[in-house]
């Protein structure tokens, strides 16, 4: 039989699921095994759609969860049988321990910076390019593009350490991903304590405020889904 | 208007989403057990997801028929766009 | 909502706060666009997926050439004659490259070419 799997965690109890509904509006319940817990509901055919249902359902599964007890969340479209997690979480035991008290008391914030479109001219050739020959004139744009690049790349890291610097009081943990060439410059995944959320929150507001040469995207409370691996795949046990 | 808003909104949301559940969080190695259908059902617009959705394995084809045999209108066709 | 209250949990379903929701979704659609689709077996998309890798792999060595190619040129060490030689073979390798990611209808975003830190080294 096929099993869903939402999360997992230690001090989940199934109260605290209150009945909430999963995929398939199957109930979620808890599987228990080597002192952890899982969060599980039947599923019937693999793969799982990528569908707005299902995304919600296993958003509402995991929401329930992280209202009492942090839990490290899988990813979606995580199927397994009672047997093989069973396994997993008897030969992770010691890692996933590690990553859950890591992760304790926490939810993960997440931050995506964009630029504002700057009507940035682009750099005007030298006046030497046009009496360039061609093989020359090219290697001579590839050098005012690389140029424009490594701006770019220094400006994405500048924010990021911006907004690095701002946010490491309330952030006990943080994941940084920087994307010059992208729209999205920097994505950060802060890993705030539940106690100091309203401060948090409170802080981004202030960093909207001061920068409004930069688009926000605020979303969360998440479980923690870019803190959940690193832990358990270093435990080395398989 | 009201209504484009929202559903830019409940895009959005699911994109987010998306973002955060599909390559993050824990990971059963060694098994296949994570199974991703169709990612296009989501991006082709929630036109599709709000109506009765066709499971994926009876969608074939590339992506032009399947937006044909869906008969998918993408929502925002005059705006944004893919 | 902030506070940890184990005794009334309330669920907390994550919550998106932007004044540029078009923007950002715009965005984000893009990056779903890339992820990998689902493995179809049939020999149409498993070329497909084999000229997305073999041209990336390309694309990566090709830019790196074209750096430090600039490189060699700033440095001072190579002759105009060198310069030149080394900028048209390049110019021909790129129209080479936009040749057959047009046969197979890929764009640069398909090919996935933003490394993350691994970028620096490119």
């Amino acid at each position: 039989m096929s099993l869903y799997v939402y999360c997992l965690g230690d001090g989940l109890t199934e109260a605290a699921l209150a009945g909430v509904r999963g995929l398939n509006d199957e109930p979620a319940r808890l599987f228990g095994h080597a002192g952890l817990v899982a969060v599980v509901s039947p599923f019937g055919e693999a793969p799982v759609p990528v569908t707005r249902a299902h995304l919600l359902a296993h958003n509402r599964v995991n929401a329930q969860a992280l209202a009492s007890a942090t839990p490290l969340p899988f990813r979606f479209g995580t199927l397994t049988t009672e047997e093989r997690l069973a396994s997993y979480m008897g030969a992770r035991a010691a890692g996933l321990r590690a990553a859950l008290a890591r992760v304790r008391d926490c939810v993960e914030m997440s931050v995506k910076l964009m630029r504002e479109t700057t009507a940035e001219a682009p750099a005007a050739p030298p006046a030497d390019a046009g009496t360039a020959p061609a093989g020359t004139a090219f290697l001579l744009a590839k050098r005012r593009e690389l140029l424009g690049e490594e701006r770019e790349r220094r400006r994405a890291e500048e924010l990021a350490a911006w907004l690095e610097r701002r946010t490491s009081d309330l952030a006990r943990e943080s994941e940084v991903r920087v994307r010059p060439s992208e729209s999205i410059v920097v994505r950060a995944a802060h890993l705030v304590v539940r106690a100091r959320l309203a401060d948090y929150r409170e802080r981004l507001r202030a960093l909207r405020a001061e920068r409004p040469d930069l688009r926000f995207l605020n979303s969360g409370p998440w479980p923690p889904y870019s803190f959940a691996d690193a832990d358990v795949t270093a435990s080395g046990c398989e | 208007m009201d209504e484009a808003l929202r559903f830019e909104d409940e895009e959005l949301s699911l994109l987010e989403t998306l973002d955060h559940v599909l390559d993050r969080g824990l990971v059963i190695a060694g098994e296949v057990t994570i199974a991703v259908a169709d990612i296009d059902l989501i991006y082709l617009g929630l036109n599709v997801l709000l109506g009765s959705v066709e499971t994926v394995n009876q969608v074939l084809g590339g992506r032009e028929q399947r937006l044909a045999a869906l008969g998918v209108r993408a929502p925002s066709d005059e705006g944004g766009g893919r | 909502m902030a506070q940890h209250s184990p005794e009334a949990p309330i669920p907390v379903e994550p919550e998106i706060e932007t004044a540029h929701a078009a923007e950002f979704a715009g965005e984000l659609r893009r990056v779903a666009d890339a992820l990998p689709e689902r493995i179809n077996v049939d020999a149409r998309s498993v070329e497909q997926g084999l000229a997305k890798l073999v041209l990336t792999l390309i694309e990566l060595v090709r830019r790196l050439l074209e750096k430090q190619a600039v490189r060699r040129m700033e440095g001072g060490g190579l002759t105009p004659k060198q310069v030149e030689e080394l900028g048209l073979a390049l110019m021909k390798l790129e129209e080479k490259m936009r040749e057959l990611k047009g046969q197979f209808g890929l764009e640069d975003e398909d090919l996935n070419l933003d490394l993350g830190p691994i970028g620096k080294l490119i």
